[in-house]
């Protein structure tokens, strides 16, 4: 069941129904929890199995921790967390890559394996991490350790965050299990407006663009066709995942819950340091507080190399967390080799900023490039294959001529406008939702074009492209 | 050095490293509202503070909790005992 269906639309609101009729906290969230094992149910048992045993698991680990003080077994207890949830990660993610090299290799020694197909759970990367909160919050003396199984599989297995995040960290949504929820009137306006912007960024202009790139990007076509093409990717991908937020966060909203902003208009950062503060927050603030800060720490008698080394850890794992396949290490490696360089230009930067200030041509030369660095690891990204995506490279920079397959404009060029034009409102007010400052026309106004345009141009919805991981 | 020093030393170690003279805050302010003082600068700080303050941040659970510049300066004050 996806977000955005009618289905999931009609179980909601019975569920929204019963949830604000529910007179007490404990009632809501038993509802809650039976939603979400129902829901993901739906996708399949196994995975249900899966976040049941896993969360149980977790919750006893977060327990223990919680019980002593002194560091060695507290770090016992945190590395046993760690190579549960890694292992768990790396064998559904790649068994069904290295078991069938492994029968191969044994075959001719006599030894027969017989290979199962292992059906990864949905959402595993994501809820993953999200549950490895539950320990490395308590690790951290964020949070004591939560006593009540229930709330932290619900913790865990909360609907609207389990498919693609938010990533949730234990201290911020978990308190909100264990307190009464209100709604008022301006709540479910945000919330309409969220799931508003959700479904238009999703159904019209990720699936609208969505079919262009298919066509700009297939082979044989010339380097302007693929430069055309990947910077629509961009544009696709980001509303694709931005959608997927929003609609999570809205149906949070309803709930009476508040979920973590996870975009926040990443295509104007004038470099990589601060696209990763925009894109993807949620996934990047747990890196950041959980691999990159504690290695540099850790190496911070390197200097400089500290940051680079930790840098290159974080990436690498960033890419191992989003795909099977060296294309997402290369992925992950380009964006490393941006904040290398990012980083060792420290001194320079200082000085340029010292002679130019904040000098308009100088900033968005700096998002110009930026946002085409980017590009290049999405070439990487989307095709999933290195030796694609070189020859792509290869293409684009060796036949950079007109190419009148590029005819989709009526398409890429108004999706390209109104995604940039949402990030400068965001980026301009620093607040997502600006339209409630603006007249109540002007809101009208605002919310019959996004009615029509749902309507118009509505896509059929495919699945979310990070569904996949 | 005294508590009443930390803040402007450590304010004057951070324009540097930061890049930015007219960089200015209080104990109250939220590092995450200091534009510039992302994860990289971060630990660029720490490793200036270890160095100008001769301390040393070992409490890793302690440093991830510092949310405000209040924190740092309390920390900083405890591991030089004043």
């Amino acid at each position: 069941m996806q977000l955005l269906s009618l289905q999931f639309a009609l179980c909601f609101a019975a569920l929204l129904a019963l949830y604000w009729i529910a007179p007490k906290k404990a009632w809501q969230n038993a509802l809650l929890l039976v939603g979400s094992i129902g829901f993901i149910g739906t996708h399949s048992l196994s995975a249900a199995v899966c976040v049941i045993v896993s969360t149980f698991i977790e919750w006893r680990l977060a327990l223990a921790m919680g019980a002593v003080t002194e560091r060695r077994p507290r770090l016992m207890v945190l590395w046993g967390s760690i190579l549960l949830n890694v292992g768990q990660l790396a064998f559904f993610k790649y068994s069904q890559f290295f078991l069938p090299e492994l029968a191969t290799v044994l075959k001719p020694a006599g030894i027969s394996l017989h290979v199962m197909s292992v059906l990864m759970p949905v959402g595993l990367s994501f809820w993953t991490l999200q549950k490895m909160t539950l320990t490395l919050d308590v690790f951290y003396r964020r949070k004591p350790a939560t006593q009540s199984y229930w709330e932290c599989l619900l913790f865990t297995a909360f609907f609207p965050t389990l498919l693609s995040g938010p990533i949730e960290f234990s201290r911020k949504l978990l308190p909100q299990f264990q307190t009464a929820r209100t709604i008022s009137t301006g709540q479910v306006a945000e919330a309409v407006w969220l799931l508003a912007m959700g479904a238009f960024h999703k159904a019209v202009i990720a699936d609208n663009i969505g079919a262009s790139v298919e066509v700009l990007m297939a082979p044989g076509h010339s380097g302007f066709s693929l430069l055309i093409g990947i910077w629509a990717y961009a544009v696709q991908i980001y509303a694709d995942f931005a959608g997927y937020s929003y609609l999570a966060r809205g149906c949070a909203r309803l709930l009476g819950l508040d979920i973590t902003q996870n975009f926040l208009a990443p295509y104007l950062a004038p470099n990589l340091s601060d696209f990763w503060k925009r894109w993807h927050v949620s996934l990047s603030g747990w890196l950041n507080e959980f691999i990159f800060v504690p290695t540099s720490l850790a190496l911070r008698n390197w200097g400089t190399m500290s940051i680079i080394a930790a840098v290159w850890v974080t990436f690498l794992a960033s890419g191992l967390w989003h795909g099977t396949g060296m294309a997402y290490v290369v992925w992950g490696s380009v964006h490393a080799v941006g904040l290398t360089i990012f980083n060792l230009t420290h001194g320079w930067r200082k000085r340029v900023k010292k002679k130019y200030g904040s000098a308009g041509w100088l900033k968005w030369s700096a998002v110009a490039v930026n946002f085409n660095w980017v590009c290049l690891g999405y070439f990487f990204f989307r095709a999933g294959h290195v030796g694609v995506a070189v020859d792509q490279l290869r293409s684009l920079f060796g036949h950079l001529d007109w190419d009148p397959v590029v005819e989709n404009w009526n398409v890429i060029v108004p999706c390209t406008a109104v995604i940039f034009w949402l990030q400068s409102a965001l980026a301009a007010t620093k607040n997502e939702f600006w339209i409630f400052q603006k007249p109540i026309w002007f809101r009208a106004m605002a919310y019959l074009v996004l009615a029509f345009l749902l309507m118009r141009f509505y896509a059929p919805a495919d699945r979310f492209i990070y569904f996949q991981f | 050095m005294t508590r009443t020093e930390l803040l402007p030393k450590l304010l004057e170690l951070a324009r540097d490293v930061i890049g930015d003279e007219d960089l200015t805050f209080d104990g109250s302010t939220p590092f995450e509202t200091i534009e510039e003082w992302d994860s990289m600068n971060h630990v660029h700080m720490i490793v200036r503070m270890e160095k100008a303050f001769g301390i040393r941040f070992n409490d890793a659970a302690r440093l991830q909790s510092v949310v405000k510049v209040q924190d740092l300066l309390d920390f900083i004050a405890d591991l030089k005992g004043i």
